[in-house]
């Protein structure tokens, strides 16, 4: 059953047109990997689903209701949760304060509890709490800013390159994390990627955005056999 | 003759007091709103004139009118935020454009002050222009009440508004508005509410400065003008990314202004005391070209927090 579904989407900043009658549908619990070079509009798409972007036309759907017209705190109370590329964690808050702020907001029923459950997905985290989260490395960062959407029990997840600037080791932590939140506790997902192997690894639908364009739709494994469309725009795939 | 009275002590520690009152909120809506806001002149005459009209028209104690000006102040601070800032910070507005419009709502209000204090003359006899309230103020220990209820005010403000954003849920919450407002979005913050806040907070401790105001100097409908260079200079030497440096940067104006300038005058001749205002500008170019982060940038500071 599609529970999100982006139809004819355009969208951008000001004056700049980015995205091009984008169509796109995640079922409940599904994992869907978003693909594309770099520039070709794959962060302007989930800043648009979040109103952070300028829709210009077109229509964001989620749960049945037109998210394009809510502002971005009460798309996040619908139960979308965004983890930023960049700038995804509050520097100058402790980590505790990160989460609590976040779950606080969510309107859990005990914020405490949910707070509890990312620490058992993200253990490593527990020893930083009371630590200020601008001295975290660049992978306990990332820990935390996909804990800071956990927490509020989302049901869908949008995902903007997660393992960005990552190493090799955290890059196949994180991807393995996200299969699991997916997996254990049915949330919907959405996975901008530029780790194409490792995305592709964990999601049932894939989308290929070139160019503000949707050029591909389908499954991981059809991906892979376009060699063509790969080698194209996918360059030398990361593993 | 001592260098310092002990009566120049106390008048610089109200003065201090005031000034940190002014300028803590000057720094928190720099902090949430990146705005360098103009109107905190008018909040603060509008606060004095609350209090002024409380004790003229009703027999008020002076002290009495300090919360109605907090509200009333931080009500129009709201007018402002909704009806002008809100919509064009929507409309993705410059900070210039935001400041212009702070200022373009100051000179609305000065012509609204000036109004009503000659409304207040014309139809209620009261003379409502350089008052002064301090014959109705208390007198403990040869010093004025506005001494110790200045002090009072600004530590009780001091560490309600350190509990308020330190440990309280809303205060969290302003602090993630203050360092990301898109992701403070992100994890569901309703970040104009939490702008709202803000100024209501920042405009309320401007008013009861403003109330405290006539207990210690005359009031007039200029008042605020007169220490708008003061409250940025407060902000500055506090440093701007800082909320509490802003009373550090109140202590430190006030005896550059007040004792400095005396000291000076019994050193040098009487001739420097007119320039007594230029301090703040002077102190403001000062840290802008060798701190710009201002105390709240020292590593003293951060070692402190």
């Amino acid at each position: 059953m599609t529970v999100f579904e982006v139809s004819s989407l355009n969208s951008g900043y000001g004056k700049l047109h980015i995205l091009n009658d984008v169509s796109l549908t995640c079922g409940t619990g599904d994992l869907v990997a978003v693909l594309g070079p770099n520039g070709s509009g794959k962060t302007t798409l989930l800043n648009s689903i979040f109103g952070f972007a300028d829709v210009f036309s077109g229509t964001v759907r989620f749960d049945g209701e037109d998210l394009s017209r809510l502002a971005s705190h009460e798309i996040s109370s619908r139960g979308v949760g965004y983890t930023m590329q960049i700038y995804n964690i509050f520097s100058a808050l402790t980590v505790q304060e990160n989460l609590t702020i976040s779950a606080v907001m969510g309107h859990v029923p005990d914020p405490r509890k949910n707070v509890s459950n990312a620490l058992e997905i993200f253990p490593r985290l527990r020893a930083f709490l009371d630590r200020k989260a601008e001295t975290l490395s660049g992978g306990e960062r990332q820990m935390l800013a996909m804990s800071i959407t956990l927490v509020k029990s989302p049901k869908l997840m949008l995902l903007d390159e997660p393992t960005g600037g990552l190493s090799p080791l955290y890059t196949s932590k994180i991807i393995e994390t996200v299969g699991q939140i997916n997996r254990d506790f049915g949330v919907s997902i959405i996975l901008v990627e530029q780790n194409v192997r490792k995305a592709l690894q964990v999601a049932k639908k894939a989308y290929l955005l070139v160019s503000g364009r949707i050029i591909f739709e389908g499954t991981p494994s059809e991906l892979l056999a376009k060699e063509d469309l790969l080698r194209l725009y996918l360059g030398a795939m990361r593993v | 003759m001592a260098l310092i009275e002990p009566f120049t002590i106390a008048e610089t520690l109200i003065y201090a007091s005031l000034l940190s009152l002014m300028g803590v909120g000057v720094t928190l809506l720099y902090k949430t709103s990146k705005v360098p806001n103009f109107a905190h002149a008018s909040f603060v005459t509008l606060g004095g004139y609350v209090n002024f009209s409380l004790v003229s028209a009703f027999g008020w104690n002076p002290y009495l009118g300090l919360p109605i000006a907090f509200v009333l102040v931080g009500g129009e601070s709201l007018l402002l935020f909704f009806l002008v800032l809100e919509p064009l910070r929507k409309a993705k507005c410059s900070v210039a454009f935001l400041m212009i419009a702070t200022l373009a709502w100051h000179i609305a209000m000065l012509g609204f002050l000036g109004a009503y204090a000659d409304s207040l003359e014309t139809l209620l006899r009261i003379p409502s222009r350089n008052v002064i309230l301090s014959r109705l103020d208390f007198t403990l220990a040869g010093l004025p009440g506005i001494f110790y209820v200045s002090v009072t005010v600004t530590v009780v403000a001091a560490v309600a508004l350190y509990f308020v954003i330190e440990r309280t849920n809303i205060g969290i919450a302003l602090r993630a508005c203050m360092e990301n407002q898109n992701l403070a979005a992100a994890v569901g913050i309703n970040t104009t509410r939490m702008l709202g806040i803000a100024w209501f907070l920042a405009a309320g401790l401007a008013g009861v400065a403003g109330a405290l105001l006539p207990l210690w100097t005359q009031l007039s409908t200029g008042s605020g003008d007169t220490l708008i260079a003061a409250m940025f200079c407060v902000s500055i030497l506090g440093g701007l990314e800082t909320l509490y440096g802003a009373f550090a940067g109140g202590l430190i104006l006030a005896f550059a202004q007040i004792v400095g300038t005396t000291i000076l005058a019994k050193t040098v001749g009487l001739w420097i005391t007119p320039y007594q205002p230029v301090v703040p500008l002077l102190l403001m170019a000062i840290v802008l070209m060798t701190n710009p982060k201002g105390i709240g940038g020292m590593k003293v500071w951060r070692r402190f927090k």
